[in-house]
């Protein structure tokens, strides 16, 4: 029966050079502590991707994405966007901002740009003179419901969005889209193109 | 004079050492225990996670002495695999709160007071979550929310020693209403 005390023993600290037993003549280099025994090298692995996670899941991360609905600003193929998971549950998203979010209604991932956050009055359907299919311009306003935000697509045609689906809980926001890094030569920031603009003191 | 001197600096110098020897200990230990936080964030994010239960909305399922005393129960929340295979009576955890299950897509739920309208179709990916208990915010304040918010499901009660043990959420009786697609 295998025993578990070889492994159990990678626990320990290993030993200091002085109390090592019986040094041979041809004795190699003592190791680094976290090299020692095969689980401390589990261990420190574990630790060190689960580190790596940490990162890529509350402060950066990347992800491919395809798809016609935000075109000018993604390609239908080959994207790649630079996300800050600082923004994940909506967390200082402003209108304008490109979000991933998590679709409600089934289990994929959109990228959408936000028009509007709790408390705003938006458009519930296509403009007219967008040339939007199906685009009545019927004129319908709702307001954006408390702890949602009104998510729309560049391509108006080609985006299936609030507009079809309603108001996205803003919990469902994986994060801020700040990039597109593929290939690296075009790499873009994006940027929120609806940033207020500085007017005249008024009073 | 001299002599004294020497000691005195002596002793003051034993003791910047044992400090500075004990600081580094310390910080050491700090360090080396400290690896360990970003392994148990991830166990708590997507394995399994024990959390205490806020407010007398699944009363009197959880804080069944919400009313006596500020003890709030605690509660084994298993995360892995959280949105796959909900059913009605389902225990489910979202960012901030608990609550029962009670329609599933398809569904035609008769709805309580708050809401604006008698009866309301669960639609595709959504659920009906409502509290077991009278003061419970939920889909009869805010509608059918998306399945995609359940963070994990609560599967074990830990502390009140009384009532401690598995959650059976499958013997839980679920209130009239509720006209089941399937």
């Amino acid at each position: 029966m295998p025993s578990i005390t070889p492994i159990l023993r990678g626990l320990l600290r290993p030993t200091s050079p002085t109390t090592a037993t019986t040094p041979t003549p041809t004795a190699t280099p003592p190791l680094p502590p976290w090299l020692g025994h095969p689980t401390r090298v589990f261990l420190t692995t574990l630790k060190f991707v689960a580190f790596t996670h940490l990162i890529w899941e509350y402060v950066i991360s990347m992800a491919p994405a395809s798809g016609p609905s935000m075109l000018p600003t993604f390609e239908v193929l080959g994207e790649w966007l630079l996300m800050s998971k600082v923004h994940r549950f909506g967390r200082g998203v402003a209108v304008g901002d490109v979000v991933a979010y998590n679709i409600p209604i089934n289990e994929e991932v959109g990228v959408k740009r936000v028009l509007g956050l709790p408390g705003d009055y938006v458009l519930m359907d296509t403009p007219a003179d967008e040339g939007g299919g199906g685009g009545g311009g019927g004129g319908r306003m709702i307001q954006v419901p408390k702890g949602h935000c009104w998510i729309v697509g560049d391509n108006l045609v080609a985006s299936r969005d609030s507009r079809e689906i309603g108001p996205v809980p803003l919990a469902l926001i994986r994060g801020k889209v700040i990039a597109t890094v593929r290939p690296f030569s075009e790499f873009k920031w994006i940027t929120n193109s609806m940033e207020r603009v500085d007017s005249p003191a008024e009073d | 004079m001299a002599a004294r001197w020497a000691w005195g600096s002596a002793v003051a110098g034993g003791g910047a050492a044992r400090r500075s020897k004990f600081l580094g200990q310390v910080s050491h230990y700090l360090i080396r225990y400290a690896t360990w936080i970003p392994p148990l964030i991830w166990f708590n994010e997507y394995v399994a996670q024990v959390t205490s239960i806020h407010g007398p909305s699944m009363y009197p399922f959880f804080n069944s002495q919400y009313n006596e005393s500020l003890r709030q129960d605690l509660c084994l929340v298993w995360k892995m695999y959280a949105q796959e295979g909900l059913r009605r009576g389902m225990v489910v955890t979202f960012r901030t709160t608990v609550k029962r299950i009670l329609g599933l897509p398809g569904d035609v739920v008769k709805t309580k007071p708050p809401y604006p309208y008698e009866h309301v179709v669960v639609p595709e990916g959504h659920i009906w979550v409502e509290g077991d208990g009278d003061k419970s915010l939920d889909s009869n304040h805010y509608g059918p929310i998306s399945a995609r918010l359940v963070t994990g499901r609560v599967t074990h009660i830990l502390s009140p020693w009384e009532r401690a043990g598995r959650v059976r959420w499958w013997e839980h009786p679920l209130r009239a209403g509720v006209h089941r697609a399937a």
